[in-house]
């Protein structure tokens, strides 16, 4: 494990549970780019400029269509429920993102808007990164003196020694197999759940950066045609969220289409 | 090489034109003739290309089989005549993104890739999706648009098709890596038993992505209320054409997969798969024969045809491949020419009721036709294309006469949906039938109302003044040619496309 990607790692994770976690959304979209940009590079060795240019690219246009959200909140014009910074009710408890006036209540929904706080994110996220780092110590792709061992004994198990646990940690795959599951536990539930807002979108990318993180983790090397189309999937979820949240909704968005004649 | 260009002539074309209408008030205009255009010189490349055209860049192989030439003929034409028929009726356009769908639907059939794939299907099916879907999409002062698809409509659709992608992604990664099917020198020895039953759900779990990706019930909720939202004519590009790509991408990797395991399908998989095709086959046919508004019966159709395309995952070979890519494609071209008719039909008589067009045929022959040729296509003759993949694939999943009853069922329940449209139509006209202006009503107008001669540019006035008085009959013409054009592509099936 090299200092740089221990550091991915770390910046990834805090990023991801800043997204989440913090009432401002300026914060959230820091901790966004944070995560998105470090796990580009939670790989050993590092890979091609071209791999990391398309990554970073992607990663980065991602975060500035978001910006498109916490742009359109702030205008006077924009009816959008998430508020650009969680409101408190004269008590000083937080409403959370939607800020509506009971406390913690979705008022078009009719039901909680999710706002746990650091201290909740951050133990579910403590629980992914265990989980995932543990699923990825049993898979065998994590080393490759452990694929070869096993194979030259004609082992068909996928166990490892206690003395290689370190080492099967540490490695890039296996870091990125727990970061995937960290990510995925945190964002999972908004991205389902809750109003279509930055929140919601914020989320999304950071369930779209778990998956492609588990790709890395199990195949380890890509090529740049498959480095592109997930930055593209990236700027695609980010482009498809900002457009469903910045839109206006229709007078009479009922049930019944409008015939067009 | 060919096949690069028509990629990029959609893909660009599709992008430009989407942009456009931020570039100025006449740029819009502008950038929807580009779109048609674009989808025009798709059409005509599909023809030049040759069959094995291969193109390598950036680690990826791009070659054109039958089936990539199949798609691009007939999804470029489907956009070509829905663009006309958008452009003629001034109602919200979808030439642009189903460009933007088709690029990346061609460079996943012809990748060797299936990340690539995979991805790419995500990316041009969330565009199929959701442009059409936004407000103001299109609009205009000469253009009103009306109201767009709700966001509770929108959202869970756009869910589907990027869900089912980004799913998939971890299917094929897992394939490749070390412990997965297709690495060689695989860790795990094949004869495990826990890596043989790792290999089945694999396929069991792309089968489950196929089957919402498809709409196929149970999972069918999010495109049984975005048909409902938006205009007929995005239903082709959004749950036809990419679901066909993405269906065909899916179970070559699945037989892929379970041939370089060594490994078959469980029997309860199997049976699993078959329930699931078979019900969704009997519950989408039954929902599509009982609805009232032409839109839910297009979409219930759909879902009903995905049921069959799920039963190739229960025996997936590579005999099945070429099957369910003739079967995808054929229905995509007919849900298009039935998607055309529903929208002539809306202007026409201005209903969408099955119970308010009694005698919509008999007003107008030329609808009639065209839902003719659709019956003949849908329900498919022995020995077509069409005919062939359905009983190829219901037999391969329940050899024997269980295969043979499905058969017969999903031609039936063609048969079925298109017959109660034209017994209808061969009632009586009355009510909004009978009300319908005659402009609205396909005939031919050789002397204008209102027109007079004499002038400077009269040539161009009564040109022109020919062309606004046979619009109806122009309109009947673009829907018999997409119908004539599903017919084409369901009877020849890949034949078609020089394979």
């Amino acid at each position: 494990m090299t200092v740089l990607l221990l550091a991915a790692a770390l910046v990834t994770a805090t990023g991801a549970v800043a997204t989440l976690a913090a009432s401002d959304s300026r914060l959230g979209l820091v901790g966004l780019t944070a995560s998105l940009v470090a796990a580009a590079f939670v790989a050993a060795p590092l890979p091609d400029p071209t791999v990391l240019a398309v990554r970073l690219t992607g990663a980065l246009l991602a975060v500035a269509i978001l910006r498109a959200i916490d742009g359109y909140a702030t205008s006077a014009a924009g009816p959008i429920d998430d508020s650009r910074v969680a409101r408190r009710d004269p008590a000083g408890r937080l409403r959370g993102w939607s800020g509506s006036a009971d406390a913690g209540v979705d008022s078009r929904r009719g039901g909680l808007e999710p706002h746990l706080g650091w201290l909740p994110v951050a133990a579910i996220a403590a629980a992914g990164l265990a989980a995932g780092l543990s699923i990825g110590a049993r898979l065998d792709v994590v080393t490759a003196s452990s694929a070869a061992a096993a194979g030259a004994s004609g082992s068909s198990t996928v166990g490892i020694g206690p003395g290689d646990l370190a080492t099967e940690l540490g490695s890039a795959a296996g870091l990125s197999i727990g970061l995937a599951a960290l990510l995925i536990a945190i964002a999972a539930g908004p991205a389902l759940v809750g109003s279509i807002g930055l929140r919601r979108a914020m989320a999304c990318l950071l369930v779209v950066e778990g998956i492609d993180l588990i790709r890395l983790g199990l195949t380890t090397t890509a090529t740049v045609a498959e480095e592109v189309v997930a930055a593209l999937m990236l700027v695609t979820v980010a482009a498809a969220a900002t457009a469903l949240a910045v839109r206006r909704p229709a007078p009479d968005e009922a049930d019944e289409p409008v015939v067009e004649t | 090489m060919t096949l690069a260009i028509s990629i990029v002539v959609a893909a660009l074309g599709g992008l430009v034109a989407l942009a456009a209408p931020a570039m100025g008030p006449g740029a819009g205009r502008a950038g929807r003739i580009l779109a048609l255009v674009a989808a025009l010189a798709c059409a005509a490349l599909a023809v030049v290309t040759p069959v094995g055209d291969l193109l390598s860049v950036g680690g990826l192989r791009l070659s054109a089989t039958p089936a990539v030439r199949l798609a691009e003929l007939g999804w470029s034409g489907a956009l070509v005549g829905l663009g006309l028929i958008a452009a003629a009726l001034r109602i919200r356009p979808v030439t642009a993104p189903g460009l933007v769908a088709l690029a990346a639907g061609l460079a996943a059939l012809a990748a060797d890739l299936p990340a690539v794939a995979f991805g790419g299907l995500a990316v041009g099916g969330a565009a199929a999706v959701l442009v059409p879907s936004m407000p103001r999409y299109g609009e205009s002062r000469r253009r009103p648009t009306g109201a767009a698809a709700p966001a509770g409509v929108v959202a869970p659709a756009t869910l589907a098709v990027l869900g089912s992608g980004l799913l998939a992604l971890v299917l094929v990664a897992w394939a490749r890596s070390p412990v997965g099917a297709a690495a060689s020198g695989a860790v795990v020895a094949i004869q495990d038993v826990a890596f043989q039953s790792a290999v089945g759900l694999a396929v069991l779990a792309m089968a489950a992505l196929v089957a919402v990706r498809l709409a196929a019930i149970p999972a069918h909720l999010w495109a049984a209320r975005l048909v409902g939202a938006v205009s007929p004519i995005a239903i082709p590009s959004a749950l036809a054409w990419g679901s066909a790509a993405f269906s065909i991408v899916a179970i070559t990797w699945s037989e892929a997969t379970l041939g370089s395991a060594g490994a078959a399908i469980d029997p309860l998989d199997h049976w699993l798969v078959i329930l699931v095709g078979v019900g969704g086959l009997a519950l989408g046919a039954l929902a599509s024969i009982l609805h009232d508004d032409l839109e839910h019966v297009l979409g219930y159709w759909l879902i009903g045809a995905a049921g069959v395309t799920l039963l190739a995952f229960a025996a997936p070979t590579a005999a099945v491949v070429p099957w369910v890519a003739d079967w995808t494609f054929g229905i995509a071209a007919i849900a298009t020419g039935f998607a055309a008719w529903i929208v002539v039909v809306r202007w026409s008589f201005g209903t969408h009721r099955v119970g308010s067009l009694p005698g919509w045929a008999r007003r107008s022959p030329g609808l009639a036709i065209g839902l003719v040729v659709l019956l003949v296509g849908s329900v498919a003759l022995p020995g077509t294309s069409l005919w062939s993949s359905r009983a190829s694939i219901a037999a391969a999943a329940l050899p024997g006469a269980p295969g043979t009853i499905v058969t017969a069922g999903a031609a039936l329940a063609s048969l079925v949906v298109f017959g109660r449209l034209l017994l209808v139509g061969l009632a009586r006209p009355a009510g909004d039938v009978a009300a319908a202006p005659p402009e609205r009503i396909g005939r031919l107008v050789l002397a204008p109302r209102g027109w007079t001669g004499g002038g400077t540019g009269w040539l161009v006035r009564r040109g022109k003044a020919m062309v606004v008085a046979n619009l109806a009959l122009g309109l009947d013409l673009v829907v018999v040619g997409l119908c004539v054009l599903g017919l084409l592509i369901s009877a020849l099936g890949m034949a078609s496309a020089g394979a």
